[in-house]
């Protein structure tokens, strides 16, 4: 899975640079998806609040390295698509394909919403805006597009 | 105790009237929110309010983050005049909008005068 996941970032030339800009960070990467993958399956804590927090780790890390949503959405197609090819090649139940593409679905949503919040209070740190003056701003900026 | 609003709206139209080459001033929150303003047409106060908050609140994060101390106000200078942002403590900030023909030490003293009513208004 990590093969086709890196395989299928490494053909996009944005990506690719931002998992080669420094030294070793795809190899770190990489160790941090087959430990989410492997997890999916375990659980962790029966999907509990560590299982929770790692996946907000991941939106943390994806922020500090420039990993926007628009790579990590198709990137987790592509883990759902792999995932049913190899549950069809060895003769899985339907329902365990539905299974792993919930919870890919849920990890996504993890993540995504990681990247969202932990980029608004980066913001908020930065600046020293209040949270409400941030949303008024977004609010009042977004109505004159 | 309630803010008064009224007393607020005076004290600004009464700055922005007999102060000269102003334009106007507005009172807002920290959050961006207009508490009292005396704005020129045309301006959207919502806007304008979220701006100056913005504003200060970015130039007091550059203030230490820049070791420059505790920030007395925030000037923009452009070719048709100044806007001025100053803190009137915890829970207001203060905009003065003035012409380029403004002077800015009476500019400076005004503000500073008109600060000193609106605390105590606020507080």
């Amino acid at each position: 899975m990590a093969d086709h996941f890196y395989g299928y970032l490494g053909r996009d030339a944005e990506m690719s640079n931002i998992l080669n800009a420094q030294e070793g960070r795809i190899h770190r990467l990489r160790e941090t998806f087959v430990q989410w993958f492997h997890e999916m399956f375990t659980g962790m804590d029966a999907w509990g609040k560590d299982y929770a927090d790692r996946r907000w780790r991941i939106g943390l890390v994806h922020v500090q390295i420039g990993i926007g949503p628009q790579h990590v959405v198709p990137a987790m197609a592509i883990v759902v698509h792999e995932v049913g090819k190899r549950l069809q090649a060895d003769g899985k139940d339907q329902a365990l394909k539905e299974a792993l593409s919930r919870i890919c679905m849920i990890d996504l949503a993890f993540i995504e919403q990681a990247y969202v919040e932990v980029s608004s209070a980066a913001v908020l740190r930065e600046t020293g805006w209040t949270e409400g003056l941030f949303r008024r701003l977004i609010a009042t900026g977004a109505s004159s597009m | 105790m309630a803010i008064n609003t009224e007393k607020l709206g005076y004290i600004l139209q009464s700055f922005v009237t007999t102060t000269a080459d102003i334009q106007g001033a507005a009172v807002v929150t920290p959050d961006g929110l207009p508490l009292s303003a005396n704005l020129p047409g045309g301006m959207d106060e919502e806007r304008v309010s979220a701006m100056s908050a913005a504003m200060l609140s970015l130039g007091e994060r550059i203030g230490v983050e820049l070791a420059r101390g505790n920030i007395d106000r925030i000037s923009v200078e452009g070719n048709e005049g100044f806007s001025i942002l100053t803190s009137c403590g915890e829970d207001a900030v203060f905009l003065v909008l003035a012409s380029q023909a403004a002077k800015q030490g009476v500019l400076m003293l005004e503000i500073k005068r008109a600060v000193s009513e609106l605390k105590k208004v606020l507080s």
